[in-house]
């Protein structure tokens, strides 16, 4: 049975202080509770939440070794994965073996008689590009399409290597989840052997049993046959995570020396900033690449990494610590900076606990807003070849195989990487922007 | 204002100071110096090494090499380079004049393009037409310079589109052109990398002149312009967009750095002859006295570029006085 309330009055006092409870919620979670109603903020979280899960479970989702190079299929395309076969039956996802071919440009010249001279004159005529799996068959195929378009005489050259599917000798080899494979792996000091992608037995014997077998290349394969897929999820931990790093560091260094330079001023302050300013004077990707040059070339990967994180920190703490100072010098002079000063607190209790903690908001927001800015620094130092070394991958240093424009326009999977690093620093701006406008108390979401 | 340009200029000079001091110290704190690449050469004997050596200075205390440096600057002479065994002015003022004009050139183009569509944007704001837009800064300010350049350099190649070469700065035949026609080749040249350090840039400052442009469009100036039975032109494009546009000075004077960085790595995608390009060769070689040039040359850059957004700033807008 319900009970009738005793005070009809109780119902609406509880009703005021919950919505006094509304009222004092801490400034964090009214940001939270707008942001979420920020569509574009939202997606790129869950885009960044996306990316960030697979480059941690890299090994678990990449097929292959980052390192493991299959000489025999460099430079190979993504491969086309197929749901019916020859004979149009459906399948279960399967893909074809290739075979190594060439790729051959031909033209064809038509002769003819000029009508006021009477002299015989050839015109030159591009017929395009043909491709075959032996050099021996690629004087039939020419003679066949110089006939096909009726010319009188013809040229052809090789232009290329290239790989071609081999849908008629090739079995099947189907694509199988979670396949258990030799080498373990460990994430985060859990072990395993299966990974979530891989390949199944083939239908039947490879009819060529020297020729590699078949393997699940999703991006294609760089110059020493490595996987790019593997390679890009690899690579991700290494661009995803040097970003925060560094821009955690910077932060740190740019709110202490922003603090120290604000809340003493006179000759400290003006040091402190000339400082600064020297470190923004200088364009940013020439401090980096004159920094980076400076590191030698035979260091393990983790150092090198911890000195790149060092180097995009000391570019980018100065900004930070402007801005800072400039907070600071009109939170000293507030009453509870005195209150602290009177009780006794020393100096650098008053401002890592006092006056610091007054600018997180500004904080929090600016770090957001310049983390696009980290990642793109490391892809375009890694991709100058002064990040992030090979074998190691990062998404910046695996785009600098694109560098030339013969291997870009003949293997153009090279630029994914590329797509990935856009589609971070995307999503990146758009949760910056969400949390932007969350924090600011003079926008509406 | 003269005082003003004066103080400026004087300020420069410990700035530039600075500057050197960490460029000289950072660059000489890697292992081993040109010479070192040298060494590894069996047929050049240790004597010679030596000789080289002491003839560069560079068997004596940083410190001292740096305050060799440094007097030598002072009469305008950079020092020799290393690889090229020529005096680095001449190897720099090509390059600084070639980093210059792809800039103006990205400049000019930057807002050309994203002020009238700024413009467009406030004026439509919330349409589908400025959701359109909005999305395709984000697109801009995302996508990474290289990358953009070598999806450009992708589509040149490969498609051969305009017929637009493929990099560098002349063409191999440039020589043989009458004067026009290198100027044609130059600008063609030109086309690409411009394209791609200006769609960058492009995306923040049309941003920003929408939202200014938003402001400005709210102020009681506006009303009381359009309540006088002025003109939606009018109102829009001699009030509004006046007011609008002075912030965006500010932001000009602070995009400079990005602009130099784009500008680097831009030309050394297109492999176009610039400062960053010079750079970039000259730290990996260990070039010192090269490397020193192009740092320093492209912080003077960076600062001359504040101050002339500074003095535009007080020249377009008559509420702001230096003294």
């Amino acid at each position: 049975m319900q009970q009738p309330p005793a005070n009809p009055n109780m119902q609406n006092e509880k009703k005021k202080i919950e919505s006094e409870e509304d009222f004092i919620r801490s400034p964090f979670r009214v940001a939270w509770i707008r942001l979420k109603r920020h569509r574009l903020a939202l997606f790129g979280g869950i885009v960044l939440a996306i990316m960030y899960f697979s480059v941690i479970l890299a090994p678990l989702y990449a097929p292959h070794d980052p390192y493991q190079q299959y000489r025999g299929k460099s430079y190979h395309p993504p491969v086309t994965v197929h749901v019916r076969d020859e004979d149009g039956n459906w399948r279960w996802p399967f893909i074809y073996n290739s075979l190594r071919g060439h790729r051959y440009m031909i033209y064809g010249y038509i002769e003819k008689e000029d009508p006021l001279t009477g002299e015989i004159l050839e015109e030159e005529l591009d017929l395009g590009t043909f491709d075959v799996l032996d050099r021996a068959e690629a004087h039939g195929a020419a003679e066949e399409i110089a006939e096909l378009e009726g010319v009188d005489d013809f040229t052809y050259f090789p232009i290329m290597r290239i790989w071609v599917e081999d849908k008629q000798e090739s079995p099947r080899y189907p694509l199988k989840l979670f396949v258990e494979q030799e080498r373990e792996f460990s994430i985060l000091g859990l072990t395993g052997r299966t990974k979530i992608l891989g390949l199944g037995e083939p239908s039947f014997e490879d009819p060529y049993p020297d020729r590699d077998t078949a393997r699940v290349f999703l991006y294609g394969t760089d110059q020493f046959g490595r996987d790019n897929f593997s390679r890009v999820l690899h690579g991700g931990r290494v661009s995803l995570f040097i970003g925060i790093v560094a821009l955690m560091i910077s932060t740190f260094i740019g709110m202490i020396f922003g603090g120290i330079s604000g809340y003493y001023g006179g000759w400290i302050d003006n040091l402190m900033m000339r400082l600064a300013e020297v470190v923004m004077s200088f364009p940013q990707l020439y401090l980096l690449m004159a920094l980076a040059a400076v590191l030698p070339l035979d260091m393990t990967s983790a150092t090198r990494f911890f000195l790149i994180v060092v180097i995009l920190a000391f570019v980018g703490w100065a900004g930070m610590a402007r801005v800072i100072r400039g907070m600071v010098l009109s939170i000293r002079a507030q009453d509870f900076v005195e209150a602290a000063r009177a009780l006794g607190g020393s100096d650098l209790r008053i401002i890592v606990r006092h006056v610091l903690p007054n600018t997180y908001t500004y904080v929090i927001v600016a770090a957001t807003l310049a983390l696009p800015g980290y990642i793109l620094m490391e892809a375009a130092l890694s991709f100058l070849g002064l990040g992030i070394q090979q074998p190691q991958a990062s998404w910046g240093n695996m785009l600098s195989a694109a560098q030339s424009v013969r291997v870009l326009t003949e293997n153009a999977w090279l630029l994914v990487p590329g797509f990935f690093i856009f589609v971070a620093v995307l999503a990146f701006s758009f949760l910056g922007d969400g949390i932007r406008d969350a924090f600011d108390p003079k926008t509406d979401v | 204002m003269r005082t003003y340009v004066i103080r400026r200029i004087i300020q420069m000079i410990p700035l530039l100071i600075g500057i050197s001091m960490i460029s000289f110290f950072v660059l000489n704190l890697s292992p081993g110096d040109f010479l070192a690449q040298i060494e590894m050469n069996p047929d050049i004997s240790a004597a010679v090494i030596a000789q080289m050596r002491a003839e560069f200075g560079l068997d004596q205390p940083v410190w001292v090499q740096y305050f060799n440096w440094l007097k030598e600057v002072m009469q305008l002479n950079f020092g020799y380079s290393f690889a090229y065994r020529i005096p680095v002015t001449d190897l720099i003022g090509f390059r600084i004049m070639n980093t210059f004009r792809l800039s103006l050139a990205a400049t000019f183009l930057t807002w050309i393009v994203a002020i009238p569509i700024g413009v467009h944007a406030a004026i439509n704001r919330y349409t589908l037409r400025d959701n359109v837009l909005t999305f395709f800064t984000f697109f801009g300010i995302s996508i990474p310079n290289f990358f953009f350049g070598l999806i450009i350099l992708y589509i040149l190649a490969r498609y051969g589109l305009f017929n637009l070469p493929v990099g560098g700065m002349t063409s191999w035949y440039h020589e043989e052109l009458s004067f026009m026609g290198r100027m044609w080749d130059y600008i063609r040249h030109l086309i690409p990398p411009t394209i791609v350090l200006a769609t960058s840039g492009m995306a923040g400052l049309m941003r920003q002149m929408r939202g200014q442009m938003m402001d400005a469009m709210g102020q009681d100036y506006v009303r009381t312009a359009r309540s006088k039975g002025l003109s939606d032109r009018v109102v829009i494009y001699k009030h509004a967009l006046r007011n609008a546009i002075n912030p965006l000075i500010t932001i000009f004077g602070f995009s400079i750095s990005a602009l130099l960085s784009g500008a680097a790595i831009t030309e050394i995608v297109f492999s176009y002859p610039g400062l960053g390009n010079m750079l970039l060769t000259a730290v990996r070689q260990k070039d010192l006295y090269v490397a020193m040039a192009g740092l320093l040359m492209g912080s003077v850059l960076l600062i001359l570029g504040n101050l002339l957004a500074d003095i535009l700033l007080a020249v377009t807008d008559p509420r702001i006085r230096y003294n």
